[in-house]
């Protein structure tokens, strides 16, 4: 059994890098690091300067997957007729311009950018390919939008020269525009390693696969975070939970008990009521008929410790009666079927009452579906619950995901997924452990 | 089972009976009770307590409690005045042209080379008490920790033993500025200033080189697994800024500072009394950016250090944060005169009077309007603002046509109080397009037609429940240049009715004489082809889809079909910020009480597609922008207003927006709040509200008397429908035969 709990330990490692690798790519597929900025510096006053620093603040101006080793030595932004920056270099080697031009409506065709002249300090040391003209400018194709020149700088042709500054250069854009871009990389030596290790999704995401959930995007500790957000939905789902689960079974045993009877009829029906009913609905008329009419505990909130309780009651009742209606009905069919079985039939027929045979003989037996179902649960509860947690304003988990998703935290979304499908391999493990336990037919190799 | 089942359902009856006569929906603790607290709401989770960062209304409400700037805003007087807080008086601006020769206050924009403030600080200020400022008996800060050291585990810095304080000085001022040029911390507003003040730019290049250098550094002496945001977040680069100069912020001595603008800029002084212009004391900056502190989360952003009223006392931004009234506060009274009609509301009763009046404030995270307002009904929020969802409950309207409270809360003794939002929310044409655009007559003239056809005043009874003012312009009420009754009516869409005496929207027919004149008769071109209109938005689903249809049916009349394109926000950002739309619906709340604010986003060099700023019409017209430039640099006087009346009419003829509506903010307040009146700059009225705590008890115990008897009935109704189906399963049992002999099983176990 310790064999086939570490192979399944070691299945558990691909499926957390693959949903990890999923989370990433829906997540970078619908938000562009630079919307992501966006979203963090607000609507008011946000300048293409501070997008960019905050995507190298967060890493996130780096290559998704792989580095090429292409680094960049400097970002004009804006370019203004007075506006000309020089850009220094990193020595000889391969380098690359980058021209981004947004698709900016102007008032004239004419306003858009069509060449960009470069001037150096040592331009005899610069090598271009053909698209340079003789007095030095590169003409833009001024239907794209992001086009790269790449050039060569030679080394420096006597050491005297090694001696003098750093060659300089200096790019003015035709028509400036404060949306041009300009981006000068540099191919540099790339360690083998830092290839896969500088990229955004190694930055990002490979430190979740140690539960280092690092920090969200507005500079909290995400680990801590949720430390702090467990025990609140904790509170919430554990007495839900075994309330809801000897409830349930209570009821299911009631309903199977008087089977025939008007209460099995109407209870079924009362169950498939609650069923239908909406989850919201329930939220809702709990708290109207509870906080607002009887007056009997707080609509909603939270507090420490065991001040906590007056404000855990109504989310407690309402997460067990919404799940009454399908549990009961479900462990019912359960109870029913295993009444039907020949060691039940032997067991009335020694004369047993019919209750004996329903707590004694039954629900041993029954359990075992019972136990699959609730087994493969229990890591959730961790998660918290979202509907319940943000209606109560109640800090847990469910509630974090949710302000993290509105708020397009990409750090905090991932860290919770992450933790999710941990959870549900923890969940599928401790079920198969747990049918070893309670059927000893069942044996895992 | 029954033997065992008895005495244990007693016991759940005596439980549940107990839990039932204690329940009380009293979501605070009983030991609050009494207590001359104030109740407040937040409605998200807190980024920034950072005064460089916060820029969201619900942060500077709260930093504005505990920061104290250099001014103020008046608490009574309206319009808007700006009066010293920690300074000596309100600053004024000296004029130099580049001789350094001082200049006239009126001296032409073009020869003002510098504008320099000289602020003198109040003496004898004190910080609230905080572990940066703690000294060892040698000298030594105390809780400056060697590296390798750690604090005690803590929640908060005052849980430290060694606290200290000292007196306000002019560098915390200077050090603030400067930290809002780091490029550690995004400054929302640094982009803004950074031409202003002198030398800023290159103090930021100069802060940009050293931390880059530190990060090149850090990188290289660790391995290829290096993780600079894990890094920084344990341990934060420290950059003290005492170090560097910056020549647009000197200190003179320690009440003295000495603010240079590189050119005549009115509006600063508004901004100096927002938090972003707060002092911060570096060993504040020293303490927080120690590793002991990062890794256990106790950052400046989360735990602020100001001179105010009130200190944050508990940090727990998901559900509540309690902030306290601070011991050293210096001596503050209440204002001794207001406006004319404060003394008849009372709100004069506690003139000359030392503040602080409320000794806790407590915010509490309501994200739900729903909970907000049923809690507020039962008495345990001091203050609620009217939201769609509880309008119908609140407020009804009154005979000639306004709103007043609801028969159900006068008799509980609310009041209503109203104030105009400094806002704006307006319908952008993009003056780009080729269809919308323009500054020929024709265009224009199709642009004040669509203008006529978008009813705001329906609107605002539909969608708004009443609660705005439609838009003339694009100043609201309570900015300098806001003009009531016909000098300020809009004449491209209304036209005034002398009987009545006021004015009164122009007529379809109007609207479709100005569209024939505009090339489009009966809102068909040349060719006889529908004009097709498209209106980006980001509103979707059944909320939305009301106004969109009204949307629709509004320009339906002039025969013009509206296309709307909804799309998520990343997608209709990048519409407006490259000027591919047509339509938008957008809006502004004010920074500053001052018509510059608003008339900026109409300013061609802010336009939003060519030059990134905030003008999302486009609009450039060249004697408006000239107009603008005189405009901003004077101070309120009827030359202003000349200007400024010649600036709206401008705009309002060439109708780059519709104008839309400014929305009106009902607030209502219980009996036991004193000192109500509305406040929306500054925020940081908090310190002139009291309470009548007692009175508060009263009603609250009044209004929420617990209701068991139904629990009761419930509970028995389940029990008697059961007990006929137990009965049967009973005497089944019974007349089943038994075989004598069995042993009788131990049920108990199970039940």
């Amino acid at each position: 059994m310790i064999a086939y709990i570490l192979r399944r330990t070691l299945y558990a490692v691909p499926i957390l890098i693959g949903v990890n690798l999923i989370v990433f790519a829906l997540f970078f597929f619908v938000n562009s690091p630079d919307d992501m900025a966006r979203a963090h510096l607000g609507t008011k006053r946000v300048t293409p300067e501070q997008i960019d620093r905050w995507k190298s603040e967060h890493s996130l101006d780096l290559p998704y997957f792989y580095n090429t080793g292409w680094q960049r030595l400097g970002t004009l932004v804006g370019t203004k007729p007075d506006n000309t920056r020089d850009f220094p270099t990193a020595g000889s080697g391969t380098y690359a311009l980058i021209v981004e031009t947004p698709p900016v409506r102007a008032p004239q065709a004419s306003d858009v950018a069509q060449t960009v002249h470069v001037t150096a300090s040592q331009p005899e040391r610069l090598v271009w390919p053909d698209s340079i003209d003789a007095n030095g400018s590169l003409r833009l194709d001024t239907t794209a939008t992001t086009q790269r020149f790449e050039f060569r700088i030679r080394p420096a042709a006597s050491a005297e020269s090694q001696e003098a500054p750093l060659l300089q250069l200096h790019f003015t854009v035709s028509t400036p525009a404060p949306t041009h871009r300009l981006i000068l990389e540099y191919q540099a030596a790339i360690a083998p390693v830092s290839r896969f290790t500088r990229t955004v999704f190694f930055q990002r995401s490979v430190h979740m696969l140690f539960f280092q959930y690092g920090t969200s995007d507005d500079g909290r500790d995400i680990g801590q975070e949720m430390f702090r957000r467990i025990g609140p939905s904790l509170s919430i789902t554990l007495p839900a939970f075994i309330l809801g689960l000897l409830l349930n079974i209570f009821f299911a045993m009631l309903v199977a008990l008087h089977r025939g009877t008007y209460v099995d009829h109407w209870g079924v029906t009362l169950c498939v009521i609650l069923m239908s009913i909406s989850a919201l609905f329930y939220i809702i008329a709990g708290q109207v008929l509870f906080a607002k009419t009887l007056r009997l505990v707080p609509i909603s909130g939270f507090d420490s410790g065991l001040y906590s309780l007056k404000f855990i009651f109504l989310p407690v009742l309402i997460a067990v009666v919404m799940g009454l209606g399908g549990s009961v009905r479900f462990y019912r069919t359960i109870f029913l079927e295993e009444m039907n079985k020949d060691y039940v039939r032997t067991a009335r027929a020694k004369g047993l009452p019919e209750r004996t045979v329903l707590f004694i003989h039954t629900l041993k037996n029954a359990m075992i579906p019972i136990l699959t179902s609730v087994v493969i649960s229990l890591p959730f509860l961790f998660a918290g619950s979202l509907l319940l947690e943000s209606f109560f304003a109640i800090p847990g988990m469910g509630s974090f995901m949710i302000d993290a998703i509105q708020r397009q935290d990409f750090a905090i979304v991932q860290a919770m997924v992450s933790l999710g499908s941990f959870l549900y391999v923890v969940g599928l493990l401790l079920t198969d452990i747990s049918y070893t336990l309670v059927d000893p037919r069942v044996r895992l190799e | 089972m029954l033997r065992l089942s008895i005495p244990l359902r007693a016991l759940t009856l005596f439980f549940v009976s107990c839990s039932l006569l204690s329940c009380t929906n009293n979501p605070y603790r009983p030991s609050d009770a009494g207590k001359n607290v104030l109740y407040e709401t937040f409605r998200e989770d807190l980024k920034h307590l950072d005064p460089a960062l916060a820029y969201v209304a619900n942060e500077l409400d709260i930093l504005n409690q505990i920061y104290e700037t250099l001014v103020q805003y008046h608490f009574l007087k309206r319009p808007y005045v700006l009066e010293p807080l920690t300074a000596t008086a309100v600053p004024q601006a000296q004029l130099y042209d580049t001789a350094g020769q001082l200049l006239p206050d009126d001296a032409p924009a073009e020869d003002i080379a510098k504008a320099v403030y000289t602020i003198h600080i109040r003496p004898g200020i004190r910080y609230q008490d905080h572990p940066s400022f703690a000294r060892s008996p040698d000298g030594h800060y105390r809780w400056f920790l060697q590296p390798g050291e750690q604090f005690p585990p803590i929640e908060h810095p005052n849980e430290l033993p060694e606290q200290g304080s000292r007196e306000l000085r002019a560098d915390d001022y200077a050090y603030q500025i400067k930290r809002l040029a780091s490029p550690l911390l995004e400054c929302p507003i640094f982009p803004l200033l950074r031409t202003y003040i002198e030398g800023f730019e290159e103090f930021h290049e100069q802060l940009t080189q050293e931390v880059n250098r530190v990060r090149q550094e850090r990188r290289q002496s660790s391995g290829v697994l290096y993780n600079q945001e894990a890094d920084e977040r344990t341990h934060p680069i420290y950059l003290d800024l005492r170090k560097y100069d910056l020549p647009g912020v000197q200190v003179i001595d320690d009440h003295t500072l000495r603010i240079s603008l590189t050119r005549k800029y009115p509006q600063f002084v508004y901004w100096l009394a927002m938090p972003f212009f707060a002092p911060m004391p570096w060993e504040a900056e020293r303490f927080y950016t120690q590793s002991a502190a990062a890794e256990q989360n106790i950052t400046l952003n989360r735990f602020p250090v100001g001179t105010g009223a009130y200190t944050l006392a508990v940090n727990q931004s998901s559900y509540r944060m309690i902030l306290r009234r601070n011991p050293n506060f210096h001596e503050e009274t209440y204002p001794e005169e207001g406006d004319p009609q404060d003394a008849a509301d009372g709100l004069l009763a506690d003139r000359g009077k030392r503040l602080p009046f409320v000794d806790e404030l407590v915010y509490v995270l309501e994200k739900e309007p729903i909970s907000e307002w049923n809690k507020f009904l039962q008495g345990y929020y001091d203050r609620a603002a009217i939201n769609p969802d509880s309008f119908d409950q609140a407020v009804q309207f009154d005979l000639s046509g306004g709103l007043d409270l609801s028969d159900g809360l006068r008799e509980r003794n609310f009041r209503l109080l109203s104030a105009v939002d400094p806002s704006t929310r307006y319908y952008a044409f993009n003056m780009l397009d080729d269809v919308v655009g323009g500054y020929d007559a024709a265009r224009r003239k199709l642009r004040q037609a669509l203008s006529i056809a978008l009813n705001q005043e329906e609107y605002i009874q539909i969608f708004s429940n009443g609660q705005g003012i439609p838009a003339q312009g694009p100043l609201p009420p309570g900015i300098f240049g806001y003009a009531e009754g016909q000098p300020g009516m809009n004449p491209a869409v209304y036209e005034w009715d002398p009987q009545r005496g006021q004015q009164r929207r122009k007529s379809i027919a109007q609207a479709k004489r100005l569209l024939t004149e505009a090339g489009y008769p009966e809102g068909r071109d040349a060719s006889g082809k529908q004009l097709v209109l498209f209106f980006d938005t980001v509103a979707q689903g059944p909320s939305a889809k009301a106004t969109l249809d009204w949307l629709r049916k509004q320009f339906a009349p002039l025969g013009i079909q509206l296309q709307v394109r909804a799309t998520d926000f990343n997608r209709f950002q990048e519409k407006v910020r490259t000027g591919n739309f047509q339509i938008i619906r957008w809006g502004w709340h004010a920074d500053y009480p001052d018509p510059e604010n608003f008339f900026f986003l109409l300013y061609g060099p802010n336009g939003q597609a060519q030059y990134q700023g905030e003008n999302h019409a486009n609009y450039a017209n060249p004697r408006f922008d000239a107009l603008f430039r005189t405009m901003e640099n004077m101070h309120n006087s009827p030359e202003r207003l000349t200007l400024i009346r010649e600036m709206v009419a401008i705009i309002q003829e060439d109708a780059p927006w519709i104008w839309g509506m400014h929305p009106v903010a009902y607030g209502l307040y219980p009996a036991w709040y004193q000192n109500a009146k509305p406040m929306q700059f500054g925020n940081n009225s908090l310190k002139y509200r009291r309470l009548d705590a007692q009175l508060r008890e009263e009603r609250r115990a009044a209004w929420n008397q617990p209701l068991t008897t139904p629990v009761w009935i419930i509970i028995g109704l389940f029990i008697l429908t059961t007990l006929p189906a137990t009965l049967t399963i009973l005497r089944r049992e019974r007349g089943m035969p038994r075989t004598p002999g069995t042993p009788k099983q131990p049920t108990e176990d199970v039940a």
